[in-house]
């Protein structure tokens, strides 16, 4: 029999496709809301995660505790990032042309990034990974195939966290005036929306997202200061994919891409398993720029 | 240097192209001239100016159509790699390479640019910057590593020009990019442009063919900021990197936006000066803090990075924008 036909080979890719689809639908959400609702394309998003990543590694290495209990601290640490660029770079830049808002944001990634390295290169030269005590341990499934408690966790934290959010966006006062700011920002004024307030909610939600979705990353998989830029490109490609601004849209289009980057990973190498998402990015964009589900 | 910022600031005056174009040609000699005199080591940052001068042209031609390529590198490094190749592989004449390779960046421009051409804004960006990592992954790919040498990068033969040669020849090519870019600005595709940038759809209501015009800059970009590539790796490096597609550090994507964004996005002339300030500053930034860490480099995008925030925050225009409007209320002023 072919390689790539063995059952339990199957079944661990496709595993690992769950694992990325869970943490792209984490990170591509946080994108999504920050979008749809200001407007703001963010290219520093993926360094949030990643720097929310590292402060739960610091938590864990330093501090001994456990990588999901230091999910907290990164959250609390990105949030107050995301305030801090929101209020100085990205809230006054919106005023300005689309291009200068793009540009700010790469540099707002450039600083982030190179900060980082400059930081944490020299104490660890290479990628990390946050250790985990659950580490080796799991369920055995048919054909050998280990799915660890930490990825099981993963799983099941990302889409708890998912229909949460959901729950807020769509059952609570306050979601439901966030989706009528982006539907309608005019409008959602006249009827006494407080569009400063929510603006700045919106950015806490979404990096509060991304230092989740850093931190899970972290546990699963190792990242250095510059895995950032891939994963802002792997965000971008899981938004439009799916159509920018809808949430069943994002959880479709990180289900291509997660899937479609661990089976290409293994069947033909992990740089390819990388470049398909661009790949399906740029088929896309030719093919129908406004995502499969055209979102607002 | 200083001698090209107080020319930004003459040539302003009369407003002249012929005045301007003149301004920048004795600017490019000085650099070439004073470079070439005082020693080896600055030739090679007054090449490295040229080489960055033509790349960042290359962007800022897009970009002043509404256009911001992210992923420019893509075409930088393809330029490199078509050198590269053609030379080593091949064995085509260097000469011949240099202006033959770039031909590969024109025609990816030109597929670039079809398809950039009917989406909006910003997609362009994710679209050009998502390329990127796919390039990277052609040229370290195993099945084109007999080409490429895969994650080594490939060695070349050196230029068949001494030291000095080959820094006139560059700022030759930069000059004659120049001209290109004024030619451009002054002809049917540059008006054509301008419009489009003010407003699409108005543009194609008296006729222009925006897509046309679009795809075609592309491709010109394209074979500029390829132009550019195959100029570092023929006349300055000797080697081709797949790092030179802007992934996974972005450093290659990112230089021309720093350098027409700080000097003056919409004037070529302002491009000029932020290439003549930033790019020797890069270095030497680079150079005396890599003596003391590992990751002086890193620290010197920091400061790059803050740099472009806060030049796009308080002065858009970048340094000759501001320039030139100080000049213009001063006039203003004593005229009345």
């Amino acid at each position: 029999m072919a390689a790539f036909l063995i059952p339990s080979y199957l079944l661990s890719t496709a595993l690992y496709g769950l694992l990325f689809t869970s943490i792209y639908l984490l990170l591509a959400t946080g994108l999504t809301l920050i979008f749809g609702t200001l407007k703001l394309v963010n290219f520093a998003h993926g360094d949030l995660m990643v720097l929310g990543a590292f402060i739960a590694f610091l938590f864990v290495t330093l501090e001994g505790w456990s990588p999901y209990l230091a999910m907290i601290p990164a959250v609390l640490v990105i949030a107050g990032f995301g305030v801090l660029i929101y209020r100085f770079t990205l809230k006054p830049a919106a005023r300005t042309s689309p291009v200068n808002m793009i540009l700010i944001t790469i540099g707002v990634s450039y600083v982030l990034e190179n900060g980082l390295a400059y930081y944490f290169l020299p104490v660890y030269r290479t990628g990390v990974e946050i250790p985990s005590p659950l580490r080796g341990t799991g369920i055995l499934l048919p054909g050998k195939v280990l799915l660890t408690y930490d990825d099981l966790s993963i799983i099941l934290i990302s889409w708890a966290i998912m229909v949460a959010l959901y729950y807020w966006l769509f059952r609570t006062n306050q979601g439901i005036a966030i989706r009528a700011l982006s539907q309608n920002p005019v409008g959602a004024s006249i009827s006494g929306i407080d569009a400063s307030r929510l603006g700045y909610l919106t950015f806490i939600v979404g990096s509060a997202l991304a230092a989740i979705a850093g931190t899970l990353y972290g546990i699963a998989f190792t990242f250095d200061p510059f895995t950032g830029i891939l994963l802002t490109l792997m965000a971008f490609a899981v938004m439009i994919l799916g159509g920018v601004g809808s949430i069943p849209g994002t959880m479709v289009g990180s289900a291509i891409i997660g899937f479609a980057e661990s089976f290409i990973s293994y069947y033909m190498g992990e740089t390819w398993g990388e470049a398909i998402a661009f790949i399906i990015l740029a088929l896309i964009l030719l093919v129908r720029p406004s995502g499969i589900f055209r979102g607002g | 240097m200083s001698m090209s910022a107080g020319a930004g600031k003459r040539l302003k005056l009369p407003g002249s192209t012929y005045i301007k174009a003149i301004a920048v040609a004795v600017a490019l000699a000085i650099i070439t001239a004073v470079s070439r005199m005082w020693g080896s080591y600055p030739t090679l940052i007054a090449m490295t100016i040229m080489v960055f001068y033509v790349y960042s042209l290359s962007w800022s031609l897009l970009a002043n159509t509404g256009m911001v390529s992210l992923g420019q590198a893509l075409f930088f490094a393809l330029g490199a790699y078509a050198y590269g190749i053609f030379v080593v592989s091949y064995g085509v004449n260097p000469w011949l390479a240099l202006f033959a390779g770039p031909a590969v960046g024109a025609l990816a421009g030109l597929a670039v640019g079809f398809v950039s051409s009917k989406l909006r804004d910003w997609y362009i960006g994710i679209f050009t910057f998502a390329l990127t990592p796919a390039g990277y992954a052609l040229a370290v790919s195993s099945q084109l590593s007999p080409w490429t040498a895969g994650a080594v990068g490939l060695t070349l033969p050196a230029f068949p020009l001494s030291l000095g040669a080959r820094l006139a020849l560059s700022s030759a090519l930069a000059f004659a990019a120049y001209l290109v870019i004024l030619l451009i600005k002054n002809r049917r595709i540059g008006f054509a442009l301008s419009a489009i940038n003010d407003d699409e759809t108005a543009a194609g209501t008296i006729g222009i063919n925006s897509r046309l015009y679009k795809t075609m800059i592309f491709g010109i970009s394209g074979y500029m900021a390829a132009l550019a590539g195959a100029m570092f790796v023929a006349l300055y490096t000797s080697y081709v990197a797949p790092d030179y597609f802007g992934y996974p550090d972005l450093e290659y994507s990112v230089w021309p936006v720093f350098y027409s964004m700080i000097g003056g996005m919409g004037y070529p002339e302002g491009v000029l000066i932020g290439t003549v300030l930033l790019d020797p500053l890069q270095n030497w930034i680079r150079s005396s803090l890599s003596s003391t860490s590992v990751v002086g480099g890193n620290l010197a995008l920091v400061i790059f990075g803050l740099l472009l925030i806060v030049v796009l925050l308080r002065a858009p225009k970048g340094i000759y924008g501001s320039v030139a409007r100080y000049m213009e209320t001063r006039r203003a002023r004593q005229a009345r």
